[in-house]
């Protein structure tokens, strides 16, 4: 299920779990199983986005006796219970390790497998991957799609990005406005997005370039790599490649520099960030890839002073950090990964007008109202800032960030939560920013959006970086960490890495 | 957690354990004889650090700052005793003062090292086990504020640092009035923030079955083991109890003349509380030398796939 960031998916997903359902429904009826909905947890399971939220006890162990527990089983059938999860999810050595031992992707395993301990027949997830990085949140994919065909469970998946969903999925559903606009087989479904030009950023990369180069042979969709690649093979001479992105390889002045710093979090742990130098240049957006857990976030917080710097040092405009006191804080700002954690007030509203005063900018209504509309927030503005959906929640964030208009601008994770159309307009607005003289630091698992929207990028991995460079020379070194269109087509167009790079000959 | 303490814990119910960790909170908050509280401080200390290694240098800073501290403030606060260390004008240092301060600051640290043992052998689910046997909502309440303090704490530190990128006149306020008007506004965001999150934790907990009216039901599957070490951990807190009761190990603290008992009783309730805060040692260490010196050699080949198989 697809749709606009706030187009209530969450909402519908949650009816689907009647303990969850808030509210009351208005109209019409939802029968689940042929029955009106009832207190029947065990039947339909329901995992969230927020990975670290979701565990009641501190081990999966602890966790699954507590689900079990609480169903009243005896210790005979919870030994077995257990036995037969931790087996199926392959997670026996994950089972006594506390949250802090765990990954991102192992604990939202843990958290699946809890789900399912109880044998569900419906599956629910609300954006599973979004706090994944790639990798890990394919393997998760995987284990859905095994979940589904080994068990026979019906799953309802919301995304944003259906890069690798479709490749598991049977049907498609788009809701937009509170609606259900689509409901199709993935294969009509997919050409069904492309025919809607607002729905076509919603397309795997793979299966725009095909349904945009109109290739004649008739392809079931969703396109393996592989599928793509025999089909650019066989008609090689038709396509030739075409960098879509300018590059200015225009020398600009440092901004801030960052000298060997290392950090670790406690006396016996290796540095979790280690010997890290380079430095950020004038009106130029930085990228940082990597797993989840390497120091990407470390890293952010030492450079914007939220963590102390143990070693090494940190200059903005030359000055260090430290000597620069509370005016640092005037010239940068940061997007936290939970961008709540910068709300202050009590509406949408009021958040836009307490930034609006605190940069001296004399606003009336018409002001605010402009703004809020601008982020697509005019239809929320006297709700909670809590009470929108994660997107929302990163878009206020966003718009508080660039009414302050910094020097530079830290950003953590900012696509994440985002619908496709929105990720363009962010991006056009970090495109202006940078285009005023704003400098962008951005940490992402989004590799799309690394290689279409920024100039600089690197790999973070055990704490070290690698050098900064342009997406057209980073990514195709890379085997893994690279757009699926740069795995499809590398063979012939090393550096082709979107699918707006490989252009038909017009004869 | 070295091999020798996972040993035990895998040899061991949760409940065991909670007897255990009772057991040692128990008999470093009754003695204060220097000679009991001096050996408990050992064996705590070396207990703690096969329990705990990572968190370990950094409590023993903080225990040493603790005691100095602790030593210091009864140095002052006590000036008794007719034996002068030394004098200047306001304070006198005798050597009953300098005894006292020892033997609070030890016992104090017994306490803090006690509760560092506590914190990492037991976990939020065998409290909850042993509460929900009797109060349900007790149980849950107690599971969410284990869960929330580091939580909120978390969110207060990360919104306080965020609040600047935010706030132009953040940190500029000096007076008084100001400062606690911004910790006000501060405390708000926090418990609106938190207020987010226990709400999805409810959430959490309906997924989980917590509302269904099934009974919970904690399941402990006891072995040999567990009686034997249970059966030690009672026998340790009948005679502690005893102990109490009769005033042994146990010094007139504060008075100018400490009178510090040394008897047989004293080198028995010794060696009971040694041998208890440090059980889970000695069976970890009974069990590795059963494995390395017999089990191992004649039970086990040492090949990889045996190896990965074991």
């Amino acid at each position: 299920m697809i749709g606009d960031t706030g187009s209530g998916k969450s909402t519908l997903l949650k009816q689907l779990k009647p303990e969850l359902a808030l509210g009351k429904v208005t109209s019409g009826e939802l029968s689940i199983f042929g029955e009106q909905p009832r207190e029947q947890f065990s039947d339909i399971a329901y995992i969230s986005q927020f990975v670290d939220n979701q565990m009641v006890t501190e081990s999966a162990r602890d966790e699954f006796h507590f689900v079990l527990e609480n169903q009243g089983l005896n210790n005979e059938q919870i030994h077995s219970k257990i036995a037969e999860i931790a087996s199926y999810f392959d997670i026996t050595d994950l089972m006594d390790l506390g949250g802090n031992e765990l990954s991102g992707g192992q604990k939202q395993l843990i958290n699946l497998a809890s789900a399912l301990i109880l044998n569900p027949q419906i599956l629910l997830l609300d954006e599973p991957t979004s706090q994944l990085d790639p990798v890990t949140s394919e393997k998760f994919m995987r284990m859905i799609q095994k979940i589904n065909q080994d068990l026979n469970i019906t799953v309802l998946l919301v995304e944003h990005t259906i890069e690798h969903a479709v490749f598991y999925a049977n049907r498609l559903v788009v809701i937009g406005s509170g609606t259900i606009r689509m409901n199709e087989t993935v294969d009509i479904g997919l050409r069904k997005l492309f025919d809607k030009v607002d729905l076509r950023n919603y397309l795997p990369q793979i299966d725009r370039f095909y349904l945009e180069q109109g290739m004649d042979i008739h392809e079931r969709l969703p396109l393996t790599n592989q599928e793509l690649n025999k089909l650019i093979q066989n008609q090689r001479s038709e396509f030739y490649y075409h960098e879509s992105r300018e590059i200015s390889d225009e020398q600009s002045k440092s901004i801030l520099n960052v000298h060997n710093v290392s950090f670790r979090f406690d006396f016996n742990e290796r540095n979790i960030v280690d010997s890290v130098s380079f430095q950020l240049d004038k009106s130029i957006a930085y990228g940082i890839l990597g797993p989840n857990g390497v120091g990407k976030t470390t890293l952010l917080r030492l450079m914007t002073k939220q963590l102390k710097l143990q070693s090494g040092s940190v200059k903005l405009n030359g000055t260090k950090l430290n000597k620069l006191g509370n005016d640092f804080y005037q010239d940068v700002f940061v997007l936290p990964q939970d961008p709540s954690l910068l709300f202050v007030a009590d509406t949408v509203h009021d958040e836009i007008s307490y930034q609006l005063e605190q940069e001296s900018i004399s606003y009336d209504e018409d002001k605010i109202t402009a703004i809020l509309a601008d982020y697509q927030l005019d239809k929320v503005s006297n709700k909670s800032p809590y009470d929108l959906s994660g997107g929302q929640q990163e878009y206020l964030a966003l718009a508080i960030g660039f009414i302050k208009n910094p020097q530079i601008l830290f950003l953590d994770e900012p696509s994440k939560g985002l619908d496709p159309n929105m990720k363009v307009k962010l991006a056009e607005k970090l495109n202006k920013f940078r285009a005023n003289g704003g400098t962008i630091f951005v940490n992402t698992h989004d590799v799309l959006f690394a290689s279409k929207y920024l100039d600089y990028v690197s790999l973070m991995f055990d704490g070290k970086l690698s050098e900064f460079e342009h997406p057209r020379e980073f990514f195709p070194d890379k085997y893994f960490y690279t757009t699926e269109i740069n795995k499809a087509v590398r063979e012939f167009y090393p550096q082709a890495l979107l699918w707006e790079d490989i252009n038909q000959n017009e004869s | 957690m070295s091999k020798l303490i996972r040993n035990f814990n895998f040899s061991v119910n949760n409940l065991t354990i909670l007897f255990y960790v009772f057991d040692v909170i128990f008999i470093s908050l009754i003695y204060n004889n220097p000679i009991i509280s001096g050996c408990l401080f050992v064996v705590l200390v070396i207990t703690a650090r096969f329990i705990r290694g990572d968190k370990f240098v950094n409590f023993l800073k903080f225990s040493i700052i603790i005691f100095i501290l602790t030593f210091a403030f009864n140095v002052v606060i006590n000036q008794r005793g007719s034996q002068i260390v030394f004098q200047i004008p306001f304070l006198k240092v005798t050597s009953e003062s300098v005894l006292n301060g020892t033997v609070l600051g030890v016992s104090f640290l017994n306490i803090l090292w006690s509760f560092y043992i506590y914190d990492a052998m037991t976990h939020t689910k065998i409290i909850f086990d042993l509460l929900s046997k009797f109060f349900r909502s007790i149980a849950i309440i107690f599971i969410l504020t284990v869960k929330f303090i580091p939580k909120i704490v978390d969110i207060f530190n990360k919104v306080k640092l965020l609040y600047k990128f935010r706030n132009n006149n953040a940190e500029r306020k000096t007076n008084l009035v100001e400062l606690s008007k911004q910790s006000m506004f501060l405390s708000e965001i926090v418990l609106n923030k938190s207020i987010a999150n226990f709400m999805n934790m409810s959430d959490v907990l309906q997924t989980k079955g917590y509302g269904s009216q099934h009974r919970l039901r904690a399941h402990q599957i006891n072995r040999r083991s567990d009686y034997f070490a249970r059966t030690i951990f009672m026998i340790s807190l009948i005679f502690n109890i005893v102990m109490l009761i009769k005033h042994v190990g146990r010094i007139n603290f504060g008075s100018a003349n400490v009178n510090i008992q040394f008897s047989t009783m004293i080198i028995a309730t010794t060696l009971i509380c040694s041998v208890t805060v440090i059980y889970p040692l000695m069976i970890g260490g009974i069990h590795y030398l059963w494995w390395k010196l017999f089990a191992s050699k004649t039970t086990v080949s040492n090949i990889q796939i045996a190896k990965k198989f074991r």
